[in-house]
């Protein structure tokens, strides 16, 4: 019996779930971890011992897994309705549901801890220039399980007459804050000695039994202090709606937007992972940050664009969520267009207004980068650490040049010296190849350097500056007669010509914003098609989990791609800022034309999204419609 | 004038199962129309295709002379519907719900909506989500007359709820919108709300029309014919006579259902069957619902 009703148990029923998402998170966690390893060894030059963040960070990807578990994965409900019909005290029935949870959480947090080993052996074995940061997981297990006991006894305390505790906020926020602090007890039982971890352990046994012994004989199924005077009815009350302005003016028009924006926005979809809404809570704050990521004020410009899948992918993941309300709103006179444009459009928005923000952010936080540089630099490798490449003329990438047979022409000088271009293959092992104009590799001389560099000012800035200057000021020969910038002053262009004023960037947005709306859109489209009262449940899950996938697919396959170096991703920045370049060279009105064209594009595929949508017939929600 | 229009609906949510094959009836202008069917007969799905929130796969439907799937704004603004599983935002106040109708439908009659809350005793601060299943379907009345719809809709309005609240539903309804000359067409299992409201019965069985009469000719032109399983009477047989337009066969009797008065029934009964002692009876709507939905043929 006892084995049936841990089987039953709701936290063992949304086990399978947690073991599958759990470790994906840690997984993805434990990639930032040795990302900022691997950059912390590469600023100190590769010294450097792990530092109390590196096991604090550890710490926080094994628990926050099992921390969301406990929050969200249905550890709350002790039983089920029909066990409560059943002769089985509530002291069993707890006593089985700790059990069953302790069980379940040990599991998630193991599936967790054996995913980072894995993956670090993995990553270890696979790329040799990527440094693994150390993890002590056993000596972490003590203190991770005493944290998890401890958890879970204090939160099954709560509401011991009910068979699942409420999920009002209080509750909510005790739950969270509990977690929280015991995140840092766990933290600080990970620098003392292991057997200190007994204490908290204790601790817990002491608290069950107290809350064991207070448990009443049977559950019931609602708590019998009435909750925040929800059953009250105060007939009478005078009505807002009563003293509103008339229907049509903007307040109330706004008020009413808002309400049907509110309705969309609070949907739950359908076998998520946290049953909470997840646009509210996660995806428009979270799109407006992604906006900011990918504005390129956090990573390279090239971020953006390998990030372009991903991007849709993300967009695409929040669109079940309102279509479960629909059904609500379907009956009255709203336009299904009214409809889309409130379940699209807020994202497409909030990501273009991060997108801004970025920017603007970028120009407050970063200097003016000098648009022509003479410098050593790391290599674009994708993982640290990274190494040094020799001086060479750098320019914005929209300077370079593609040489579709790869014969690219030389650069030459009025003496006669020439060096071949600096080039990258647009796809590893062929002919089509980017090429700086500017290129000055090793060997070249220092008259052929400051030319080179002349050339590139003037192609950059319109200006024209003397080879002579240049070379005189800015360059010297080292030891081994190569030509790198003066070890006294750089290229210090910006600061000795103040009227070097750089041109108007290429600018990557209305492009950006286009690509992505194009995937997400058309994505949508194919999804929506699935919306049809012939089309079941389970399989229009099935199809937005493959066409959600296609798009995950894309960015791995081009995130392997970059990785492999068959395609570098500045290779790809390149070819579309070229393109965009050369677009608004031709379009009448330049720049302006080119947001114009992207906004129109972006506009028709919209209204074919919206198109399908106006077909779309409302599924009968299963189970609650809204949080 | 017809306030709508279903003709020749086919509709099938899984391939050569068809739900509705070739429905076709229109409703008058004040009307009040109840749609009987078991479950499954695509009652819902014929009011959800009214409502344009499904589309035909074949035939048209038409509200007011427009299609609800070109015109539904237009057309919902003339309409009020409630269904079983209609959903309410619950985390909303009754007040922010009313609020939202308010704005979405040009009649709206705020004095209506008041009078109809304090009717049920419903407080306009109270959430949604704190209302018994009773209180929430009077939420979405009042929400659905306020607006003094020229057709009211009504899918299973008082399925689940208690007789009292189901008679308190029913009859706002009637009260309210049918003096006004309102069209009101619902579907119900419960038969004395049908005898109580509609003035015209359809019946859908099997995807197709059954019975679409009018409550009197119901009552007086169909009646129920037993006859007795030792008179070699079969079922085949009984069908193939003209008026019998149902049957199923019983330990006791074979049980049929003509459109005709009891006296002519049995008349015919002896007259084309040689059949004697066979009983035939005037019946309730629910006794011909009964016999119907539960057919043999």
């Amino acid at each position: 019996m006892t084995f049936d009703l841990l089987r039953r148990d709701p936290s063992v029923q949304a086990l399978p779930k947690w073991l599958l998402i759990a470790p994906l998170a840690a997984s993805v966690l434990e990639g930032v971890r040795t990302l900022v390893f691997g950059m912390r060894l590469w600023r100190s030059g590769g010294e450097g011992a792990p530092l109390p963040a590196d096991l604090l960070l550890l710490t926080f990807i094994l628990w926050l897994p099992v921390a969301l578990f406990l929050l969200f994965g249905r550890t709350g409900q002790r039983c089920t309705r029909f066990d409560l019909g059943m002769p089985l005290s509530a002291r069993r029935l707890w006593s089985v549901h700790l059990l069953a949870v302790t069980l379940s959480s040990l599991a998630v947090l193991v599936a967790t801890s054996a995913i980072v080993r894995l993956r670090d052996r993995l990553v270890g074995a696979m790329f040799d220039e990527v440094i693994v940061p150390p993890s002590n997981l056993l000596g972490l297990a003590l203190p991770l399980v005493a944290g998890v006991v401890l958890a879970i006894v204090i939160l099954q305390g709560r509401d011991p007459k009910v068979y699942a505790t409420s999920a009002r906020r209080g509750n909510a926020a005790f739950a969270v804050a509990t977690l929280v602090a015991l995140y840092g007890l766990v933290a600080v039982l990970a620098w003392l000695p292991p057997a200190v971890s007994l204490i908290p352990v204790a601790f817990a046994i002491l608290l069950g039994l107290h809350s064991h012994r207070s448990l009443p004989t049977a559950f019931t199924t609602v708590p019998l202090e009435a909750q925040d005077g929800s059953a009250a009815i105060d007939v009478g009350a005078g009505a807002a709606w009563s003293s509103a302005r008339p229907r049509g003016g903007f307040a109330e028009r706004l008020r009413r937007n808002l309400s049907i924006f509110h309705i969309l926005s609070r949907g739950v979809a359908p076998g998520q992972l946290i049953e909470i809404p997840a646009l509210l809570a996660f995806g428009y704050p979270f799109i407006l940050l992604w906006g900011v990521l990918v504005s390129g004020v956090a990573f390279a410009e090239d971020f953006r664009y390998w990030m372009l899948f991903l991007t849709a992918y993300l967009l695409y993941a929040f669109l079940p969520a309102p279509m479960v309300q629909l059904y609500a709103l379907d009956s009255l006179p709203i336009s299904r267009r009214r409809l889309f444009a409130f379940i699209v459009l807020p994202l497409l928005i909030l990501m273009s207004l991060g997108y801004g923000a970025g920017w603007t952010l970028g120009r407050f936080l970063k200097e003016p980068a000098p648009q022509v540089r003479f410098q050593e630099a790391v290599s674009e490798s994708l993982v640290p650490p990274y190494p040094f490449q020799p001086a060479m003329v750098r320019v914005p990438v929209e300077h370079c040049r593609v040489a579709w047979d790869g014969k690219p022409p030389e650069s030459g000088s009025p003496w006669g010296e020439s060096h071949p271009a600096w080039t990258i293959p647009l796809i590893k092992g062929g002919t089509a190849v980017l090429y700086s104009p500017f290129s000055t590799p090793e060997g070249a001389s220092p008259e052929f350097v400051a030319l080179q560099i002349s050339r590139a000012v003037e192609a950059v800035y319109g200006r024209s500056l003397e080879p002579s200057e240049i070379m005189r000021r800015h360059l010297e020969v080292d030891d081994q007669g190569v030509v790198v910038p003066s070890k006294s002053v750089g290229l210090t262009l910006l600061h000795d010509y103040p009227e070097l004023t750089a041109p108007r960037a290429v600018s990557a947005f209305p492009v950006f914003m286009l690509i992505t709306t194009v995937l997400y859109l058309f994505t949508s489209c194919l999804y929506l098609r699935t919306y049809r009262v012939t089309v079941s449940h389970g399989r229009r899950m099935v199809i937005f989990f493959v066409l959600g996938g296609w798009l995950f697919a894309m960015h791995l396959i081009l995130t392997a791609l970059f990785i492999t170096r068959v395609v570098r991703e500045t290779v790809v920045s390149g070819l579309l800022t070229i393109f965009v370049q050369r677009l608004t060279a031709f379009l009448p009105g330049g720049t302006f034309a080119v947001w114009i064209v992207c906004a129109l594009l972006s506009w028709a595929a919209y209204r074919v999204a919206e198109s399908e949508f106006e077909h779309v017939e409302a599924p009968v929600p299963r189970g609650k419609p809204d949080a | 004038m017809n306030v709508l229009e279903f003709d020749n609906i086919h509709r099938a949510y899984r391939r050569d199962a068809d739900v509705l094959a070739g429905v076709g009836f229109s409703v008058e202008s004040g009307e009040v129309v109840g749609l009987l069917g078991k479950n499954g007969a695509g009652k819902t799905t014929l009011l959800r295709i009214a409502m344009g929130m499904i589309e035909p796969q074949q035939g048209s439907v038409r509200i007011f002379g427009l299609d609800p799937r070109k015109a539904p704004v237009e057309i919902k603004r003339r309409v009020g519907y409630v269904s079983e599983d209609q959903i309410l935002p619950s985390f909303m106040s009754v007040e922010k719900v009313v609020q939202l109708h308010r704005g979405l439908f040009p009649e709206w009659d705020d004095s209506m909506a008041r009078d109809l809350l304090e009717r049920f005793r419903l407080s306009p601060k109270v959430k949604i989500k704190t209302l018994s299943k009773g209180q929430a379907r009077q939420v979405a009345l009042v929400c659905a007359v306020s607006h003094k719809p020229e057709l009211l809709i009504l899918d299973e309005p008082a399925g689940g709820l208690d007789p009292a609240a189901r008679r308190e539903f029913l009859e706002t309804s009637i009260e309210l919108l049918n003096v006004a000359g309102t069209t009101i067409l619902f579907s119900s299992h419960y038969m004395t709300d049908v005898e109580r409201m509609a003035g015209r019965v359809v019946m859908i069985h099997e995807g197709q029309l059954l019975i679409d009469s009018s409550l009197d000719d119901l009552r007086e032109g169909y009646c129920l014919a037993l006859i007795p399983r030792d008179s070699d009477v079969s079922l085949d047989r009984l069908l193939g006579i003209e008026g019998c337009v149902g049957g199923r066969v019983r330990s006791e009797a074979v049980r049929a259902v003509f459109t005709l008065d009891p006296a002519a029934c049995e008349a015919l009964l002896t007259r084309e069957l040689g059949v004697s002692g066979a009983r035939c009876a005037t019946v309730g709507l629910e006794e011909i619902f009964i016999e119907l939905a539960g057919s043999d043929s």
